[in-house]
């Protein structure tokens, strides 16, 4: 079981919009590891997001500017293995999980924003692969890792998140 | 089409489900029992002048990647002949309408330079695309696509921590029947593209069962080919760099998870900075 606080960007943008759901992140990790390596395990996190302050321009060109809010929980299950290297362990992961985008645009509305009908939050899937390197220390254990949330949905943008892992080994 | 990697992903599930009781223990004691990631049955074959043993089958499952051969999703059979020969398929783009098949012939074989010679054939008819949406699918249902790439790669493993590899790649691609509309389908995601590329690389061995690889894809031809003449794709369209960590799970079990940088990936996925990952098993 591993606490985990971290940092997450966004990559990409939904066309011409800027959302940044992810920023601070804090969360839990939990798993079962048989030994040969292979582990299975679950994950939630709620990344607090940052608003993005940001020109658009309507069809007509006439420039406005309208700030859009976002944070997100993000929660799934992971298929993982992990990997002895030297006296740390490297664990290879993939999550498949859903992630709720609570978002709120002010100076302009969803559909000029190509949101369409969606309201907020915007639920989608998303494939998390990642990597942490973890050191084990008798009962307890801690790491460095990352996850990138691919999402699906094409109204939330993918996130890579580096986190900060610890926790015990029950 | 984001929906499009999917099936590889269960697979993905499926082989780590079944290989979790074939597994050894993960003890150092039993990791060097088993060699390393330089000897032959273990060696990368991706990108590399190394082909498989003979007899040896392999089976990887990926997805999300950006390299025409792993784009979207991967379900690779590869078959070693012997004599330094592979042959290979990727089911999951032939499931989707794009036939394809390989041979490669690692034919220099020494203890600090190898290298290998890889020829493909591809054919994709755009009605067989059943994954495509509607209106896509209208659009691709005209055209069909032929690719041959050909491949030189070097290898060069100076000391068991280092390997540098250095591909050289023409790939012949005609798109037949198609608009520019239609075109953009397969070219977006550079499969329909004819290039000219170098592909730089090199492999940290960490430790027995893990490595660092960096490669970059450096093109100085590219241009769609169909019914009118060449049209060139500018360098900034097409490069690509990639690092990742491949490692071995267990005795014939090898995970391999890559983050690449690269102008295609943002037509592809919405984003230049994006991951890859990829399971392969060798029973």
């Amino acid at each position: 079981m591993l606490a985990s606080a971290g940092w997450g960007a966004h990559t990409g943008k939904i066309v011409h919009l800027e959302l940044a759901p992810y920023g601070a992140s804090f969360g839990i990790d939990l798993g079962y590891t048989w030994s040969p390596g292979f582990r299975l395990g679950g994950y939630f996190f709620r990344s607090l997001g940052r608003s993005v302050h940001q020109p658009g321009e309507t069809l007509s060109g006439r420039a406005y500017e309208f700030t859009a809010d976002t944070s997100s929980l993000n929660g799934g299950l992971t298929l993982g293995w992990d990997v002895p290297l030297y006296q740390l362990v490297l664990r290879y992961q993939l999550g498949l999980g859903v992630t709720a985008m609570a978002w709120d645009l002010r100076g302009t509305s969803p559909r000029t924003e190509n949101f369409g009908d969606d309201s907020s939050p915007s639920l989608g899937v998303h494939l998390a692969p990642g990597l942490t390197l973890l050191w084990p220390y008798g009962l307890f254990e801690g790491g460095l890792g990352f996850e990138y949330l691919a999402q699906i949905k094409d109204t939330i943008p993918s996130g890579f998140i580096g986190t900060l892992l610890v926790g015990v080994k029950l | 089409m984001r929906w499009a990697f999917l099936p590889a992903v269960s697979a993905f599930a499926l082989v780590a489900a079944a290989v979790a009781n074939a597994a050894e223990p993960a003890q150092p004691a039993a990791t060097a029992a088993v060699s390393n990631l330089q000897s032959p049955e273990q060696v990368s074959t991706r990108y590399s002048a190394y082909t498989l043993p003979a007899r040896q089958w392999s089976i990887a499952a990926g997805a999300l990647g950006v390299g025409d051969g792993d784009v979207y999703a991967v379900l690779a059979v590869t078959y070693g002949l012997g004599a330094g020969v592979q042959l290979n398929m990727n089911l999951a783009h032939a499931s989707v309408g794009l036939l394809n098949a390989g041979a490669s012939w690692h034919f220099i074989d020494t203890r600090y330079f190898d290298l290998k010679v890889a020829l493909g054939a591809w054919y994709g008819h755009g009605d067989w695309f059943w994954i495509a949406e509607p209106l896509a699918k209208k659009i691709l249902s005209k055209i069909d696509v032929v690719k041959v790439p050909i491949e030189l790669t070097a290898s060069s493993t100076p000391n068991r921590w280092l390997q540098f590899d250095l591909g050289l790649q023409y790939d012949y691609a005609r798109i037949f029947g198609a608009s520019s509309q239609a075109d953009s389908l397969f070219t977006d995601n550079q499969l329909g593209l004819t290039q000219f590329f170098v592909r730089p690389g090199a492999r940290l061995f960490i430790a027995d069962n893990t490595a660092f690889e960096l490669f970059a894809r450096l093109p100085f031809y590219s241009a769609v080919v169909g019914e009118g003449s060449p049209r060139t794709v500018p360098f900034k369209h097409t490069w690509a760099v990639e690092a990742g960590l491949r490692s071995r799970f267990s005795r014939g079990v090898f995970g391999n998870i890559r983050l690449n940088y690269a102008p295609v990936s943002d037509l592809l996925y919405g984003a230049r900075f994006y991951p890859a990952f990829e399971v392969e098993f060798r029973p």
